[in-house]
């Protein structure tokens, strides 16, 4: 007789390795104090792990999913996937706020650090036969230093590349972003307003400064040189009622491709959206609204989708955009 | 097709054959004899911007005088649209024999939009049907000359250098360069990202060797 013993391991394995605690990198997490944010990143065990230590706490994180594991090495990749789903995107996506920051710290944490090694590496070139063994980073050789160097102008790159895909965005969408924000406040008094999100929640602070000086500037020159010379009903910037709308909205259907990667967490039992196909596979269902048709998205396949049909999906995290 | 696309105002620039159903007092400078009233079936060509929305629009009352009047009429827009040249008999027949020898630059340069614009109006089931096919199939075409090129990296460099490459492969060429001549806006912008995507990836991998 057979006893599947599975379920009884996987608890004893949970105590001591380490477990995917992949939280889902589109939510940046909880914010967190920021002793515990940087962590050493040679450290493969996520910091939360010891508030995991019993299978109970660790079936109440599946459930619930509210404690996502925060280190740098999650943070960068939910980040760099952060920066895919940007760049193909049509529209302007929320802005990672907790996340943002959790880098921007290292950053300059991890300069400071460099820094420091640097000099101390300095120092002790030029007195050289004093004390070699004390330090073993500075052991007479460059090589962490320089990768600690090269690893930090990824980053930077990748953080420039994100921020300017999102300015020329931010450019793009300006009296989109605008109408958004008057929307919000005209239904203010509405409650069922939940389909809007405040532009503070969409833009970052420098973004937001960046959008309304820059519409702002625009403004001004096209009333300077055009719109003043124009009667007083055609002045109007965002006039909608022309024949053509004057307000460019993101291309709600552009095709995208997409790989889906099914629930964050891993557990496809929770996720309501989840359907289990007559293979065995596991797959999404949406509905494409135009030609009423049905299509199945597997986990781990790559589709050629519509932005609209997949938009939700992209938020939750459970597709990514390639 | 936003407000501010460049390629969507040329687009509405094309001109469109109409025929007036009302006579217009003061509207003669569209014949090109101001101070005249234009009559009604009178044909002549105007830009797709003001044609459609002429064919669209009933007539308004101007004032309060005119509300009466108006009431006993029935509701006739100003002019008629007829299908443009582009769009003719003629040029679907083309399109069904051979998409991809078509000349589609010397029909209209913005053939493809002005047909989406077309097929929205008036919600030509067909047409949309034929364009649609057309596009596909000459896309095969667009995607094969935009793949091959000269492997001599003196020669990736711009489309703009392709009278260098003559020489060493006049074939290709002669087949690629009569080809885009026929293309019309659209197809030349897919052309254009789909060469330099395959160019920047080709030099990527053979110059990282």
């Amino acid at each position: 007789m057979d006893v599947d013993i599975e379920d009884i391991l996987a608890e004893l394995n949970t105590d001591s390795t380490a477990v995917d605690y992949s939280g889902n990198p589109l939510s940046d997490g909880i914010s967190t104090n920021a002793s515990t944010l940087y962590n050493n990143t040679s450290s493969s065990f996520p910091i939360a792990d010891g508030k995991h230590a019993t299978p109970s706490d660790k079936l109440n994180h599946i459930r619930s999913n509210t404690s996502p594991s925060i280190s740098a090495e999650h943070d960068y990749s939910s980040f760099i996937t952060l920066w895919r789903n940007e760049r193909c995107a049509p529209e302007l996506l929320p802005y990672p706020h907790h996340l943002m920051t959790r880098m921007i710290m290292r950053i300059q944490d991890q300069l400071e650090r460099l820094e420091i090694i640097s000099m101390d590496f300095m120092g002790q070139s030029s007195t050289t036969t004093t004390t070699t063994t004390n330090k073993p980073v500075n052991n007479n050789n460059m090589l962490p230093l320089l990768c600690m160097e090269a690893e930090l102008e990824r980053i930077k790159f990748v953080i420039r590349s994100y921020i300017r895909c999102r300015l020329s965005k931010i450019d793009k969408f300006s009296l989109y972003l605008r109408q958004i924000n008057e929307q919000r406040e005209e239904d203010h008094d509405d409650q069922d307003n939940d389909s809007l999100m405040p532009l503070e929640h969409i833009l970052s602070k420098d973004e937001m400064v960046y959008y309304q000086r820059h519409s702002e500037m625009i403004l001004k020159l096209f009333n300077e040189t055009t719109l003043k010379h124009l009667p007083p009903e055609l002045q109007a910037i965002n006039d909608t009622t022309g024949t053509i709308s004057m307000i460019d909205e993101p291309d709600w259907n552009k095709f995208v491709f997409i790989k889906v990667t099914g629930p964050t967490d891993k557990s496809f039992n929770n996720d309501p959206l989840l359907r289990n196909g007559s293979n065995g596979k596991y797959f999404y269902e949406v509905i494409i609204p135009e030609l009423e048709e049905d299509v199945e998205l597997f986990i781990g396949s790559i589709y050629v989708m519509r932005y609209s049909v997949i938009k939700n999906l992209l938020l939750d995290g459970k597709v990514i955009l390639i | 097709m936003g407000y501010y696309d460049i390629d969507d105002m040329l687009t509405e620039g094309s001109e469109i054959p109409c025929k007036f159903l009302q006579d217009i007092p003061g509207l003669g400078y569209l014949e090109n004899n101001p101070g005249k009233p234009i009559k009604a079936n009178a044909k002549l060509m105007l830009p797709y911007w003001l044609a459609h929305i002429l064919a669209a629009i009933d007539n308004i009352p101007l004032s309060e005088d005119s509300m009466t009047v108006d009431d006993e009429e029935e509701p006739v827009p100003f002019l008629e649209m007829s299908t443009p040249e582009s769009f003719s008999q003629r040029v679907i027949n083309a399109i069904k024999t051979d998409p991809k020898s078509l000349d589609l630059h010397s029909i209209n340069p913005h053939f493809y939009e002005l047909a989406i614009k077309w097929c929205a109006i008036y919600s030509v089931k067909d047409l949309a049907k034929v364009v649609s096919e057309l596009l596909l199939q000459r896309s095969q075409d667009i995607n094969n000359f935009a793949y091959s090129m000269s492997t001599q990296t003196k020669n990736i460099d711009s489309i703009g250098t392709m009278s260098n490459i003559t020489e060493s492969k006049p074939n290709n060429l002669l087949a690629s360069s009569s080809f885009l001549m026929t293309l019309d806006e659209l197809e030349k912008y897919v052309y254009r990202t789909s060469h330099e995507s395959y160019k920047n990836s080709k030099r990527w991998m053979y110059q990282n060797k």
